[in-house]
């Protein structure tokens, strides 16, 4: 009997261990792409078990937080820097923690959430404002002390967005916007359900008050920034995911089926539409330099200019989700999939390295 | 082609019903899981009937000389054996052929269920990717994962039912429990409690609750809802023509020979 017991012991490990790979796979526990930030001189990532310090120049690892792997303890969201000398990374352990950004030394830790965050706090003067999958907005303070909380009826996925002065801008997957006082967390205004689910965060566009988000509804919307009116609809081929770029009166922004479209928004009408690849989702936000436009769509970088022709395609060994990230002249690619974690590159295309982390 | 065989309709099937139980995920998986069960239904009947006619052949006198007569001679033994199975017209593959059929369905509703209840925008864009354009999914996204207590998006251990200061993982609980009498009531009597297999059928029955338990506990509640919902079918299959053998729980009572 006891013989048994032992010969069938490792049968049953075995069959764990199996059940337990395929809990590993990317679709079976919580992951994500990368988030990428960047200083003057060093880029932040954040991807799976540590946020790294990349020096900018040689694409040398400074330090990892935490010094040692914690499986529960995850990192996926673009870590950001504090005016007050912060790196803050927020966990799919529910916390968001404090970095020092020249030590890596942790400074505080926030655990009022019940949930992941997926998104990036906004960070502004008044404060830090978190936003939870547990559906909740976060207000702290620069020592990570809860000020005010405001529910919405789903969960958060995206960063918040600000006037600037006044009012926080959240996006729910509920389909609503909320605009809530900056100060106290008191709602403003409630938008109307948006007939989708909202992942991608609002652009809020000060020169006429306007806020731009996309839908799960196959539009993108400009709501009134000041009672969350819907002003105008543009018609999309597919979901849109994330929020556009806004840059002299055009809204630039791709879609699921890898549509990407330049809007004007003074006639919400599309000054050109392309499709570099086909059925290959753009995710996130495009980063504009100058008049070139640059995005990622599957495994390549592409650079539009603002007729819509594009100038660029640089090929990215791995999936392309993370948005590309604008670090002095080098524009960094956090690709999925691929050993390196972090790629450099220059505006003319040309690697200046990538970063690899050591195991 | 896995994906596309199994995954994408299994998944579409499982959006399907979600939308018409009034975006209800708890239902949705409750329906799916019997939905399923009883499509491959014909391939469990089949399984639990090869199964029998190879217990009875163990059983039965002839065998037990043969086993007696070549009890030092393993290859006529063998030989013997395949003699005798042609004799009754028993596939020896017959019982194992089902479960194997079934075997990528079973796999593919737990993939199914595992990645419509996408948490993070990665396994979103996986999900999304197999929708059929047919089905309106922009107002179902995000499934509503509520269901009685549960978060079926979460694993139990984060938010089991306070007692006091306690919190119970009652879904948990039901699972370890529930897999724990199917075991035992759809394990055929041996036929000699002292063989290997016997003793081997023994503890799995101990082991198996104990992983489906741990599974329940760490992975989503969706799942572990699923698991609960897949043994209560089990047994009422069997119960359904008469297979269960409640000698395995209640020791005094006489083996089903059905």
């Amino acid at each position: 009997m006891k013989l048994k017991f032992f010969t069938l012991l490792p049968i049953v490990l075995l069959a764990a261990v199996l059940l337990s790979a395929c809990g590993n796979s990317r679709y079976y526990t919580p992951t994500n792409w990368p988030g990428v930030t960047a200083d003057e001189n060093t880029a932040y990532v954040a991807y799976n078990t540590f946020v790294y310090a990349v020096d900018l120049n040689t694409g040398a690892e400074k330090w990892r937080f935490p010094e040692k792997a914690d499986a529960k303890m995850t990192f996926f969201s673009d870590p950001v820097l504090t005016p007050d000398g912060q790196l803050l990374a927020a966990s799919y352990n529910h916390f968001l923690y404090s970095i020092d950004p020249v030590t890596a030394a942790q400074n505080w830790v926030f655990e009022g959430s019940k949930n992941r965050l997926v998104a990036s706090p906004l960070v502004t003067e008044n404060g830090i404002f978190l936003t939870s999958t547990d559906g909740f907005v976060y207000a702290l303070d620069f020592n990570g002390r809860s000020v005010w909380s405001f529910e919405t009826g789903n969960a958060i996925w995206s960063q918040p967005a600000t006037d600037g002065a006044e009012r926080l801008f959240v996006s729910s997957l509920d389909h609503h916007v909320y605009a809530l006082d900056l100060k106290t967390g008191q709602q403003i205004w409630q938008s109307e359900d948006l007939n989708g689910a909202l992942v991608g965060a609002p652009a809020y566009s000060e020169s006429n008050d306007m806020l731009y988000i996309g839908t799960f509804n196959n539009e993108l919307l400009a709501l009134d920034a000041s009672n969350g009116q819907v002003q105008w609809r543009f018609a999309t081929q597919a979901w849109v995911w994330s929020a556009p770029a806004v840059s002299d009166g055009v809204l630039y922004f791709g879609d699921q089926q890898g549509n990407f479209y330049a809007v004007d928004v003074s006639t919400h009408a599309a000054l050109w539409r392309i499709q570099p690849q086909p059925d290959t989702p753009i995710v996130t936000t495009p980063l504009v330099v100058e008049d070139k436009i640059h995005f990622s769509a599957a495994t390549n970088i592409y650079t539009v200019n603002d007729q819509g022709g594009i100038t660029l395609t640089q090929p990215i060994s791995g999936l392309m989700y993370a948005s590309p990230v604008l670090a002095g002249n080098l524009i960094l690619a956090a690709p999925l999939d691929n050993d390196a974690l972090l790629i450099a590159l220059q505006q003319s295309g040309a690697q200046a390295w990538n970063f690899i982390p050591e195991k | 082609m896995w994906d596309t065989l199994i995954i994408q309709p299994m998944i579409n099937l499982l959006l399907w019903i979600y939308s018409v139980v009034g975006q209800n995920f708890g239902l949705a998986i409750i329906i799916f899981t019997v939905l399923i069960r009883l499509l491959t239904h014909p391939l469990t009947v089949q399984q639990m009937k090869s199964a029998k006619a190879m217990q009875d052949m163990q059983q039965s006198k002839k065998w037990l000389e043969i086993q007696k007569k070549y009890k030092d001679n393993k290859e006529a033994l063998a030989q013997e054996q395949m003699k005798l199975y042609q004799e009754l017209g028993i596939n020896p593959f017959g019982s194992c052929l089902p479960l194997v059929i079934q075997f990528p369905i079973i796999i593919g509703l737990y993939q199914a269920v595992t990645r419509a209840l996408a948490v993070t925008p990665l396994q979103l864009l996986d999900f999304s990717s197999h929708i059929y354009p047919w089905i309106n999914a922009s107002n179902l996204i995000p499934l509503n994962s509520k269901f009685l207590w549960l978060n079926l998006s979460l694993p139990e251990q984060s938010y089991g039912v306070m007692i006091g200061s306690i919190g119970l993982p009652i879904i948990t609980i039901l699972v370890v429990v529930t897999t724990f009498f199917q075991s035992k009531l759809m394990t055929p009597p041996p036929a000699n409690p002292n063989d290997q297999s016997a003793q081997m059928t023994k503890m799995m029955n101990l082991y198996m609750p104990l992983l489906m338990g741990w599974m329940s506990y760490t992975l989503s509640s969706g799942l572990a809802l699923y698991f609960l919902v897949s043994n209560l079918v089990g047994v009422i299959q069997y119960a359904a023509m008469g297979r269960l053998n409640w000698s395995n729980l209640f020791p005094g009572r006489k083996p089903t020979t059905k």
